[in-house]
């Protein structure tokens, strides 16, 4: 049977839905959401949400402080370290009744806000909250994040519940939990890796019935030249690899990942992947970079926002565009103009009005993050490119911008254009009757001009060019 | 004869693109079971849905009204939960910990497109399966707002 299901036909059960996942949180004394890391508006940065598990009211200043040091733990690993520009982070406080977690072997139970537990599926450090083996209700855990969520952060991209308890234990998936245990934020990396970038295990504890699509960083290829890091394995590095003390810095092709003993390959012997305690290896953290990229791109605005400008007479142009900065280092901006690459590489760039030809003229920006540690970007998500199109209209064009009225009763006009045989200002009481003001030769280009005192009161002003 | 008219008004001046967001995005929640996927609710918002990494398990389709594809994607099957732990707390070696739902929820945010009319879902194929194997179809949501 296929399910179908349409927005409108859900209304009535729609808003019976919103009202139950929400009414436990739809008003707040005060909004429970604060900032612990800004560094930009939230559809242009990594967004990190924290919630708080297991902290009471008078606890919840501390799962603030707990947030930030949670984010910063992320945050100083590489590749994230260089990127930490890249992300935001908020805490979310929602008290709990009791401080802590379950421990249902020992027999202690917490009243908390999302119900959380360890030894879920009976592995003692598996922390995780409902839906799970103990309480099967989405509504009691999971959709209260969902709820939250929703209304203080719906941009979230990643989400971390910190639980208030010392005992080592977290878990991974859409929302991730972890403990203040000292090793703890080690499994929210490595989680971190599975959901923020796709990349796959590369240990090989056997997993009977996963599904044998590769990640990222896993194979099963062993051809050299079709490896998909082979930008990474160094000629004299032999393919497959044997792990020992002369390839334990190489990347290469090991075998044992993805669950397997055998058949299956990572790229190095040792990866944060694999085992907790390591760093993120070369090939996971091109990854990572590029899962970063994917999501916000190099460019993040420009000015003109308008990519076509129609023209009646030349007149310079500003062009600016927005990026993204890694740490202590910009990415590189290359400006092109009608095909010739130009010599400015900062955000901003200004074409005269000479430079700009009558007819089409195309602008062209290109951003690029040139880092070591990504060296195969098929998709090319570290290079994002903005053109504009200027067309300028030929024969005699003038633009008059409003002029400026001098204390004294003259005005000041600025025209700009061309008019090869010279123009006229010229004004009116009533726009039916034109008295000449100021003559000029010819132009191309931009000109000031102040009148002497005008008679009488008038409204409109224009320009007409000599023939 | 080539004039311009200017009144005595201020010049619009171009300040850098606003960051005031035109952008929203829909999410989806999902229910997912063995041999169907259902909308719990969508709700919309203010926003960018940033594009998620490929993963295995449920692929969709989003359609026009035609039937054209504007595009796929796919998510993790939130039925199949997976949990890395360490064999030893401090060891550092991994295994894993799985289980099987019966019925799971998941949230999918996608941008708010005019053209996007529906959203099919089917189970991903297996790695070893035969191209032209068809997917198993697990369902079909609609994406107009009445």
């Amino acid at each position: 049977m296929h399910a179908r299901e349409s927005i409108t036909a859900f209304g009535t059960k729609l808003l019976l839905a919103v009202a139950l996942l929400l009414s436990p949180v739809c008003s707040w004394a005060q909004p429970p959401i604060s900032t612990v890391l800004s560094n930009g508006p939230t559809g242009k940065r990594i967004n990190i949400v924290f919630l708080s598990e297991g902290y009471t009211a008078d606890e919840l200043e501390q799962f603030r402080r707990d947030a930030t040091n949670t984010a910063n733990s992320l945050l100083t690993v590489a590749p994230f370290d260089g990127y930490r520009g890249y992300f935001n982070a908020y805490a979310i406080a929602v008290a709990s009744v009791e401080s802590g977690s379950d421990h249902p072997s020992t027999g202690i139970a917490r009243n908390t806000y999302f119900k959380s537990t360890y030894e879920s599926y009976g592995t003692a450090q598996l922390l995780t909250i409902p839906p799970n083996n103990r309480d099967s209700s989405y509504a009691n855990g999971q959709g209260k994040v969902t709820a939250l969520l929703n209304q203080f952060m719906p941009e979230w991209d990643v989400v971390v519940l910190v639980v208030n308890d010392t005992e080592y234990g977290g878990a991974g998936g859409q929302f991730m939990t972890v403990s203040k245990h000292a090793s703890a934020p080690e499994i929210a990396r490595h989680e971190l890796g599975h959901s923020f970038a796709g990349l796959g295990d590369e240990y090989s504890t056997p997993y009977p019935g996963y599904p044998n699509s590769e990640e990222p960083n896993t194979t099963r290829e062993t051809n050299r030249n079709a490896v998909k890091w082979k930008a990474w394995i160094d000629p004299e590095t032999p393919v497959p690899t044997p792990a020992g003390s002369t390839t334990a810095a190489s990347v290469g092709l090991f075998e044992g990942a993805h669950y397997n003993a055998t058949g299956w390959y990572r790229p190095k012997n040792s990866c944060k992947m694999r085992t907790l305690g390591t760093t993120y290896c070369e090939v996971c953290q091109e990854t990572l970079v590029k899962s970063i990229y994917s999501r916000i791109g190099t460019i993040q605005g420009q000015a003109p926002t308008s990519l076509l400008a129609n023209l009646v007479a030349a007149s310079s142009r500003s062009f600016q565009v927005e990026t993204p900065a890694p740490q202590d280092r910009s990415l590189k901006v290359r400006w092109t103009f009608n095909g010739t690459q130009l010599t400015n590489t900062t955000t901003n760039l200004l074409i005269g009005a000479a430079q700009l030809a009558v007819g089409t003229n195309t602008i062209r920006v290109d951003v690029t993050d040139d880092t070591t540690m990504v060296r195969s970007d098929p998709s090319d998500y570290l290079h994002d490119s903005q053109t504009w199109k200027v067309v300028v209209a030929p024969g005699a064009q003038l633009r008059l911008l409003a002029p400026t009225l001098l204390g004294d009763g003259r005005m000041v006009f600025n025209v700009s254009g061309r008019a090869p045989s010279g123009f006229q200002i010229q004004a009116s009481a009533n726009f039916a009757t034109w008295t000449n003001l100021v003559s000029s030769g010819p132009l191309d280009g931009s000109i000031t001009l102040t009148n002497p005192l005008l008679p009488g009161s008038l409204v409109g002003f224009r320009t007409i060019a000599t023939q | 004869m080539a004039m311009s008219l200017a009144l005595l008004a201020s010049a619009v001046s171009t300040a850098l693109g606003a960051s005031g967001d035109t952008n929203r995005f829909v999410a989806l929640q999902l229910k997912v079971t063995a041999t169907e996927v259902t909308l719990m609710q969508a709700l919309q918002f203010p926003g960018k849905a940033k594009p998620e990494p490929k993963r295995q398990g449920l692929d969709y389709v989003i359609l026009t009204a035609e039937g054209t594809v504007v595009s796929r994607g796919s998510i993790e099957n939130p039925r199949f939960e997976r949990a890395c732990t360490e064999e030893q707390p401090g060891s550092g070696i991994l295994t894993q910990s799985t289980s099987t739902l019966e019925e799971a929820i998941t949230v999918l945010r996608l941008p708010v497109d005019p053209t996007a009319d529906s959203i099919e879902f089917f189970k991903s194929p297996d790695s070893g399966a035969s191209p032209t194997q068809a997917p198993q179809f697990l369902g079909k949501v609609s994406l107009k707002t009445p």
